[in-house]
């Protein structure tokens, strides 16, 4: 009687193990290999850029009225805005321990949730101001603890590749200062002007879902490394590529307890690049030029709408913070 | 859309030797026609219509003398306001002309462009300008080197030029006015008229190279091949194969050791554009915020601020006839006056001049109280001996027209009262138009008188007069369409 208990037991356990194993199986078939398609230029030497003032020559009644307000421009902003010196440096320099660091400052980088500081360093580098400026949910300010210094290594080994345009994978330094059209849109290609080949998110170009999710991606997937690198941002991306060749994330903790903005980026971005989901990009709720995510609210319901919105009353939205370890606020 | 003024000019059959709308030089925008340009137009064609008939001429051949250029005053003062000393005379004989207006007068325009023969502005190779329907042909001849002779030397009184830098690196395929072409230009001129009439300059400037070394490197190139005179340098501009990077003249890591190299190469006339923004996206590196620590640094070196930090932002209202005036109630504009009271506070800045090419003429052309205010709050920060002459020809066709304009502007003396100015004295005049200018270059002007009037451009330019030279009254700068 034991005996049979016993084979009962183990056919359960055996039984079961195969169930598990089979359905473990199944998901793994199911999953893509994200690096599976297209390029990359990881190795490659940096693509010759032609400058945002190239393409505002020509795009000056659209986007041209628009940059100068326009959240990729003022990633990192130039210590004058509108004219006057930014109001970050002037809160800076009303502290008499940091008076003398403001003084140096070239460079405004962040601001919703936190703002640092930057000046020029050597032969092309930027030096990053250990003290920052951190924002609460309230938009209260405070400065951090650190003992205030110029931070020479930090800058381009953790920020620079999603705060500028252009890196150079080798010396590190960046085109341009800011994220300019051509880190979203691609190198400058003249045959554009003529629709032959037209710039990467232009009406006319066949982005697939999943080069618009590497493209965003590319920053917003915040928390992944380059394997070529080490560095937490991707290695000489050029907008067209497949971000998943050079750049690894861990998708599982897109289910992890994570604010709602990391959130919906890295489940969208995995539905994509590991379920070939097609049906909703980041385009499909955000506009640029103007900024807008009006869009977002003329879509059905689904899942994703949960992340940040409430089941019941659904247009109220759930109190959440946000935090980034990668981006250390 | 934008078309060059000359062509849309031979469309509506207007010969007006000034011109009657704002012209851009592809560095702003160019603002509709306005009312008041439209009325001075209609007043000159009638006014030529019916001298010319009297002179037995056509209109055309009556607007290209010197009698045509005084009707247009004429004609801007009854739309403007007494702004320019002309007298009915001059509208009837050109001898009464010459009676009253110098001579011999020493004209250097430190701001003049041509650009390479054969090419065409890059953006207006594509095919998108190519349909607005502009002949191409026409517009990069009217651009290049033998128009540009023309039109400085035989068609105007200027006696020296500096043919200016552009946006642009100093050499590359793409490059309109390469450094290289500035100083074949000036040498052909030069040895043509067997005097020196033409200065250079170079486009190198501190965000082209990525390291120091190749900067200097290459401004030690530029300096020992092509003897320029001064560097052109636009901070705002990142042009193609540049670090991308618009800076400051401040910027003590990476310009002052550009001033240190050009300190040690021994070419220190600095000349820089502010004001005029571009269409570009670095807007506030036009500011001249940066000069006054720039220039208080290094005092040994000479900062020329082009366009005087003029922002030019007059525009036309939706209506595009009516005017949006940028002068405040106190008479402060944008960004001269900040340049201004920089320069006031600052009375050590004695090295640093400025300069008014584009910001006189589009001024004097669409609203002249503002071209009194531009020139009254310069000769009361700067003095009258630190405003240098530009015109920015070619652009705005020959400088003849800007250099009348500004021999008989005034500010109108209820505008001294108000606003404190003073008047522009015939000694003022030959300061700005040429003596400033000499002594930043360290042209002697003596000799100058004596070698000019000798030299073979003298001759060719008295032979072009007897052969019926005349002016072309063409503007080849930019104008809205329609």
């Amino acid at each position: 009687m034991k005996a049979k208990r016993v084979k009962l037991a183990v056919s359960i356990v055996g039984i079961t193990a195969i169930m598990l194993f089979e359905s473990y199986a199944e998901t793994l078939q199911d999953k893509l290999d994200p690096a599976a398609w297209g390029e990359t230029h990881a190795g490659l030497p940096r693509p010759q850029l032609a400058g945002g003032d190239q393409c505002l020559f020509c795009h000056r009644t659209t986007v041209g009225t628009l940059w100068q307000k326009d959240a990729h421009f003022l990633t990192v902003r130039d210590k004058f805005q509108s004219l006057r010196l930014a109001p970050e440096i002037e809160r800076l320099a009303s502290r008499p321990e940091y008076r003398r660091f403001a003084r140096d400052v070239g460079f405004v980088m962040g601001g919703r949730r936190a703002t640092r500081f930057l000046r020029r360093g050597d032969e092309g580098s930027f030096e990053i101001l250990s003290v920052a400026i951190a924002r609460d949910q309230s938009g209260k300010e405070s400065f951090s603890k650190e003992t205030p210094r110029w931070d020479k290594e930090k800058f381009s080994a953790r920020c620079i590749g999603c705060h500028m345009t252009g890196v150079d994978p080798k010396t590190l330094t960046a085109f341009e200062t800011f994220v300019g059209c051509e880190m979203c849109h691609g190198p400058f290609n003249e045959g554009h002007t003529n629709g032959s080949t037209p710039m990467r998110f232009a009406k006319k170009a066949k982005d697939t879902p999943a080069m618009i999710a590497s493209s965003c991606g590319q920053c917003h997937l915040r928390g992944g490394r380059s394997r070529s690198t080490g560095r937490p941002f991707a290695n000489n991306f050029v907008s067209g590529d497949n971000l998943f060749k050079d750049f690894e994330f861990d998708f599982s903790r897109a289910d992890a307890n994570l604010n709602p903005i990391d959130l919906h980026i890295q489940q969208n971005i995995r539905d994509i690049a590991l379920e070939g989901k097609t049906d909703l990009t980041c385009l499909s709720c955000h506009r640029l030029h103007p900024a807008s995510a009006e869009i977002h609210r003329r879509r059905l319901r689904t899942d994703y709408c949960l992340i940040c919105h409430k089941a019941e009353p659904f247009k109220e939205r759930k109190p959440y913070e946000v935090h980034s370890r990668a981006c250390e606020y | 859309m934008w078309i060059p003024k000359s062509i849309k000019d031979r469309r509506n059959d207007v010969h007006s030797p000034v011109p009657t709308e704002a012209i851009s030089n592809e560095e702003f925008y160019p603002p509709a026609q306005t009312e008041d340009q439209k009325k001075v137009e209609h007043l000159l064609n009638e006014m030529a219509e019916k001298k010319a008939r009297k002179l037995g001429i056509n209109r055309r051949q009556f607007l290209r003398t010197s009698c045509g250029m005084a009707t247009a005053f004429v004609a801007m003062n009854q739309v403007f306001g007494h702004f320019f000393d002309v007298v009915e005379a001059e509208t009837w004989e050109t001898a009464a002309y010459d009676e009253r207006w110098p001579k011999n007068q020493f004209i250097m325009d430190v701001q003049t462009h041509h650009v390479r023969d054969g090419i065409v502005l890059p953006f207006r190779a594509f095919d998108f300008v190519r349909d607005l329907g502009v002949q191409l042909s026409n517009d990069k001849d009217s651009y290049g080197f033998k128009n540009f002779v023309k039109e400085i030397f035989l068609d105007s009184d200027t006696s020296m030029c500096v043919i200016s830098g552009v946006p642009g690196k100093e050499e590359g395929p793409t490059s309109v006015l390469p450094t290289k072409l500035m100083a074949q230009s000036r040498d052909w001129i030069n040895q043509v008229a067997g005097s020196t009439r033409v200065l250079a300059q170079s486009n190198c400037a501190p965000n082209h190279y990525a390291t120091k070394q190749e900067l200097f490197d290459r401004m030690e190139f530029e300096a020992k091949t092509y003897k320029h005179s001064s560097w052109k340098l636009y901070p705002h501009t990142t042009p193609p194969g540049s670090t991308g990077q618009p800076w400051w003249l401040d910027d003590e890591k990476l310009v002052y050791p550009y001033y240190d190299q050009a300190r040690k190469l021994g070419i220190k006339v600095i000349s820089v554009h502010k004001g005029f923004p571009a269409t570009g996206q670095h807007e506030a590196h036009s500011h001249p915020r940066d000069v006054k620590k720039a220039a208080l640094d290094n005092p040994d070196l000479t900062f020329v601020i082009y366009h005087s930090a003029f922002k030019s932002n007059l525009t036309t209202t939706s209506a595009r006839t009516k005017l949006d005036s940028p002068i405040g109630a106190d008479g402060a504009f944008e960004w001269t006056t900040d340049f201004c009271r920089d320069r006031k506070q600052n009375p050590r800045m004695t090295n640093v001049y400025a300069e008014i090419g584009s910001s006189f003429g589009l001024a004097a052309t669409m609203q002249p109280a503002l071209a009194a205010h531009l020139l009254g709050q310069l000769k009361d920060a700067f003095g009258a001996d630190h405003i240098i002459w530009g015109t920015d020809s070619l652009w705005w066709g020959s400088p003849q027209w800007q250099i009348e304009a500004f021999r008989r502007f005034q500010i109108p003396e209820e505008m001294q009262k108000k606003f404190g100015y003073k008047p522009l004295t015939p000694r003022d005049k030959d300061l700005v138009l040429g003596l400033n200018a000499a002594r930043v270059y360290k042209i002697d002007v003596k000799e100058k008188r004596n070698a000019i009037p000798a030299d073979y451009m003298s001759r060719i330019k008295a032979a072009y007069k007897e052969t019926d030279g005349q002016p072309s009254n063409a503007f080849y700068g930019w104008v809205r369409n329609g």
